[in-house]
């Protein structure tokens, strides 16, 4: 048999003239490279055009409110114009742009800030009526035990279930980009799954 | 078998399960914020270029050579000086740090560097007011070619912290300065703790990072309330309360800016009760009536 699929290309990106074009009309990797040689305008359609995504991703690995999420992005986004040249082509500039969101939320969480704004945003949910037969207040529990099963989820496993399942990321891409075997992420993804579903049915609220 | 759930409990297939998941709502992201954001991430970026051009090998290098000759020969002036001051007060040259070149000690008072741009919302900048002339004179650390903040060694002392956390401030560099304040008010017993930690927050604000910024600038009204700084991070705070709709609480400290000293940080509450008293009665006029 000689079906061989094509394999990537793996290696560093590398420019042999300047990217030029209307960034709208650039690929995602074309405007990643353009940074990585320091090209601004490439660098904001960048921003512009990943921002709504990263600004969703976030928001489903840490649940935090506008302030925090608005720093995440900062952060992210300065980790992603340092890290432009070291690109390698490997995975989707989306996919690699969650691996470093990833780690960002990882300091994120162990941070103390974190812990603060959590006991603040805690003291702002309003309580749920536990007793009430309405069936939009037994959706609106399940979506705030959701939430909390969400967070409750370890890091890793919480990774991949965002960016698999919930993010559509092709698992080969999940894996290159999180340095793990493919193998490895269907287990981590099956266990995510049942992690959650636990979680979500025996909860509290 | 036990593997009914309790009564009351969902049960959920992978689809379902995912679903749910998927719709979990998130913060919007306004159009108006996404823009404040992207152009605190490029002013940011900016600064980050400005500082690698300094560091990067070849680009700079005629600069680097100077700034590092003069770093060294009047680190050989400062010790040939205190040679010479050793002698009559028996106090050792090596206490110089080799980065720092002039260290001019403020009698009393504050640091208080020169002006930055407009801070919030075009309004007029609370970072330097008027102060007494004595006052007004700054330190002044010129120091050897930028060092990256994990560069500084524990014997450098907080004031060489605290001039790169401004350099790095004028030049843009936001996060990095306000790494270098962190690393100053980490430090115990010192004089420029309180101003580190102002300008920290002033720096994390600009970074575009709202929610650090908020926190720092609280923690410097609790942990200095008689400061010079009072009404300056009163107003900063003000906006960054106007910012995420917390209109009363920035009332409120923006009312307790009015009486400043500063004429700019006066003007800057004055802006400030406007916008949030505006924005307060748009927010309210937004409010659906009913159920």
């Amino acid at each position: 048999m000689n079906s061989k699929t094509p394999k990537a290309a793996h290696g560093k990106l590398i420019a042999l003239r300047r990217v030029e074009g209307v960034p709208s009309e650039m690929s995602d990797e074309a405007l990643l490279v353009a940074c990585a040689l320091g090209d601004s305008a490439a660098l904001g359609a960048l921003y512009d055009r990943l921002t709504p995504h990263l600004w969703r991703f976030l928001s489903r690995m840490t649940g935090a409110r506008v302030p925090e999420l608005e720093d995440l992005v900062q952060a992210t986004f300065i980790a992603v114009h340092q890290s432009a040249p070291s690109y390698r082509g490997t995975a989707s500039v989306r996919t690699w742009v969650y691996a470093i969101a990833s780690n960002v939320t990882r300091r994120y969480l162990r941070d103390e800030v974190r812990r603060r704004s959590a006991f603040d945003r805690l003291a702002r949910i309003p309580p749920v009526p536990a007793d009430q037969p309405d069936e939009s207040l037994q959706q609106q529990q399940l979506v705030h035990r959701m939430r909390n099963a969400l967070s409750a989820l370890p890091h890793d496993l919480r990774v991949i279930l965002v960016m698999c399942d919930l993010e559509g990321i092709a698992g080969r891409d999940a894996a290159e980009v999180l340095a793990i075997p493919q193998g490895t992420l269907y287990r981590r993804v099956h266990e995510a799954r049942i992690a959650l579903r636990a979680l979500v049915e025996e909860g509290e609220l | 078998m036990s593997d009914t759930p309790p009564r009351g409990r969902p049960v959920l297939g992978d689809e379902e399960l995912l679903a749910l998941a998927r719709r979990l709502p998130e913060p919007s992201l306004t159009d108006e914020r996404k823009e404040e954001m992207r152009t605190a991430f490029l002013s940011s970026v900016r600064g980050l270029r400005s500082e690698a051009r300094v560091r990067a090998p070849g680009v700079g290098e005629r600069r680097r050579l100077l700034l590092l000759g003069t770093a060294v020969a009047a680190s050989a002036a400062a010790a040939l000086a205190g040679w010479h001051i050793g002698k009559s007060r028996r106090q050792p040259a090596a206490a110089i740090p080799a980065t720092v070149v002039a260290v001019e000690h403020t009698p009393k008072g504050s640091f208080v560097p020169a002006p930055l741009p407009s801070p919030v919302r075009g309004t007029a900048p609370p970072t330097a007011p008027d102060r007494p002339a004595s006052a007004s004179r700054p330190r002044r650390v010129a120091l050897a070619p930028h060092k990256s903040v994990g560069d500084l060694g524990d014997s450098d002392s907080v004031e060489v912290a605290f001039a790169r956390g401004w350099s790095s401030l004028r030049s843009g560099d936001f996060n990095t300065a306000a790494q270098w304040f962190a690393r100053v008010t980490a430090g115990q017993n010192n004089t420029l703790a309180e101003d580190a930690l102002f300008w920290q927050g002033v720096a994390l604000d600009r970074a575009g990072r709202f929610a650090i910024a908020r926190q720092v600038v609280t923690d410097f009204l609790a942990r200095h309330p008689d400061s010079d700084r009072r009404g300056e991070a009163s107003v900063i705070l003000g906006w960054l309360f106007v910012r995420s709709g917390e209109f009363s609480a920035a009332h409120e400290l923006f009312e307790g800016a009015l009486d400043d000293p500063a004429e700019r940080v006066r003007n800057s509450a004055h802006a400030g009760l406007l916008a949030a008293e505006k924005q307060s009665r748009d927010a309210a006029s937004a409010v659906p009536i009913g159920p």
